[in-house]
């Protein structure tokens, strides 16, 4: 019966067992394949998780509706598990008075955190939200738009995703 | 990676030739991989609130690290007693460094709304001063300013900051506001978060 070493559980031969050349090749193709999720460990160090998109044409959203940005590139998997932090901005100057705006990260439809902006008097300041996501491979991140007001307003959004943290 | 290889005077002892070599390779591997993941993942702390932290009255300072707060992610190396409450004094865990911190929050009242009061949130970094009348002096603030909109939803913030800091540095979150008719609360959910981007001296790459 092989050994295998503590860690990785690379396989040698006992002193008992006759010594075939598969010995070899197998401990050889262990290696191989641990140097090749190095290589990995390797990429990612150097390109870091980056994400970042801005919202090609407006979206259309009616005052109190608090709407899901669904804009091309305004959903983002998740890659690898782990901490990123996320920032989310949304904002357009819509047709009638307007004395709020409000754009919210979620996770998996969860809404995680959020930025208000006081837009009384019209005057145009575009929420921006940042703040940590602690995710797994899959997650889902999106975020929403809300203004309190009159008629609608195009919106053009954006988001950015950072990894902090790999935890697979 | 340079592995030995066997000798004309050890070939009886293959086996055993290859389970060092084994030994020697997982060695080598793991000493990368443990480099390189410590490149990958920056040191990061982020905790949370469950619970609503309420009666915050207007024009005193209000600290944020005097509510209840979990943790939800921790990938630091610390020493027992470095719980989420204590969260405030990251720095002397992680070391000297450049940093990144931020506070992401819900604010609302708990009564009557003054409309467009201010909110100011901050995020201070204090420092050991023995010269100073409470023995620290404040070496950077980084303020977040609101206005009540009064329009239901409170006022939401998510914002960060960077900071040089050293190891004997603390960190507040405060909130001050105007809202004088009533009290405000921070609604449960709450994040306050740190990562250490660098080492004073060194670049990394981001």
């Amino acid at each position: 019966m092989p050994g295998q070493t503590p860690i990785y559980g690379l396989l040698y031969p006992c002193s008992d067992e006759p010594i075939t050349p598969a010995a070899f090749q197998i401990l050889a193709n262990q290696i191989d394949a641990k140097l090749l999720e190095l290589q990995g460990d390797y990429t990612l160090m150097l390109n870091r998780y980056n994400y970042d998109i801005e919202s090609v044409g407006p979206q259309n959203i009616a005052a109190g509706a608090d709407t899901v940005l669904t804009g091309a590139g305004l959903t983002y998997t998740i890659p690898m598990s782990g901490v990123y932090v996320v920032r989310a901005r949304s904002g357009g100057i819509p047709s009638g008075a307007f004395s709020m705006m409000r754009v919210r990260v979620r996770q998996n439809g969860v809404v995680r955190f959020g930025q208000t902006s006081n837009t009384e008097g019209n005057t145009l300041v575009t929420p921006v939200a940042i703040g940590p996501i602690v995710a797994v491979a899959g997650d889902v991140i999106t975020a929403q738009f809300l203004y309190a007001g009159a008629g609608t307003v195009n919106v053009f959004s954006g988001i950015d995703v950072k990894m902090l943290v790999r935890t697979a | 990676m340079t592995l030995t290889c066997p000798s004309d005077a050890n070939m009886a002892a293959v086996a055993k030739q290859l389970h060092a070599t084994a030994l020697q390779a997982e060695a080598e591997i793991y000493a990368s991989e443990q480099l390189m993941r410590s490149a990958v993942n920056l040191p990061t702390v982020v905790v949370n609130t469950t619970a609503a932290y309420t009666n915050m009255p207007a024009n005193i300072v209000n600290e944020l690290s005097s509510a209840t707060w979990f943790t939800v992610f921790d990938n630091t190396f610390g020493g027992s007693g470095f719980g989420p409450q204590n969260f405030s004094t990251f720095t002397q865990r992680l070391g000297e460094g450049l940093y990144e911190v931020g506070l992401c929050a819900t604010f609302v009242a708990m009564g009557a709304v003054n409309d467009n009061s201010v909110r100011f949130i901050n995020i201070d970094q204090y420092r050991p001063d023995p010269t100073a009348p409470t023995g620290e002096s404040i070496i950077q603030r980084s303020v977040y300013t609101q206005f009540e909109t009064n329009t239901g939803v409170g006022t939401e913030v998510a914002f960060l900051a960077e900071f040089r800091a050293k190891p004997s540095d603390r960190f507040a979150f405060q909130l001050l506001h105007g809202n004088t008719s009533s009290d405000l609360q921070m609604n449960a959910g709450a994040y306050i978060w740190a990562s250490k981007l660098s080492e004073t001296n060194l670049t990394r790459v981001l």
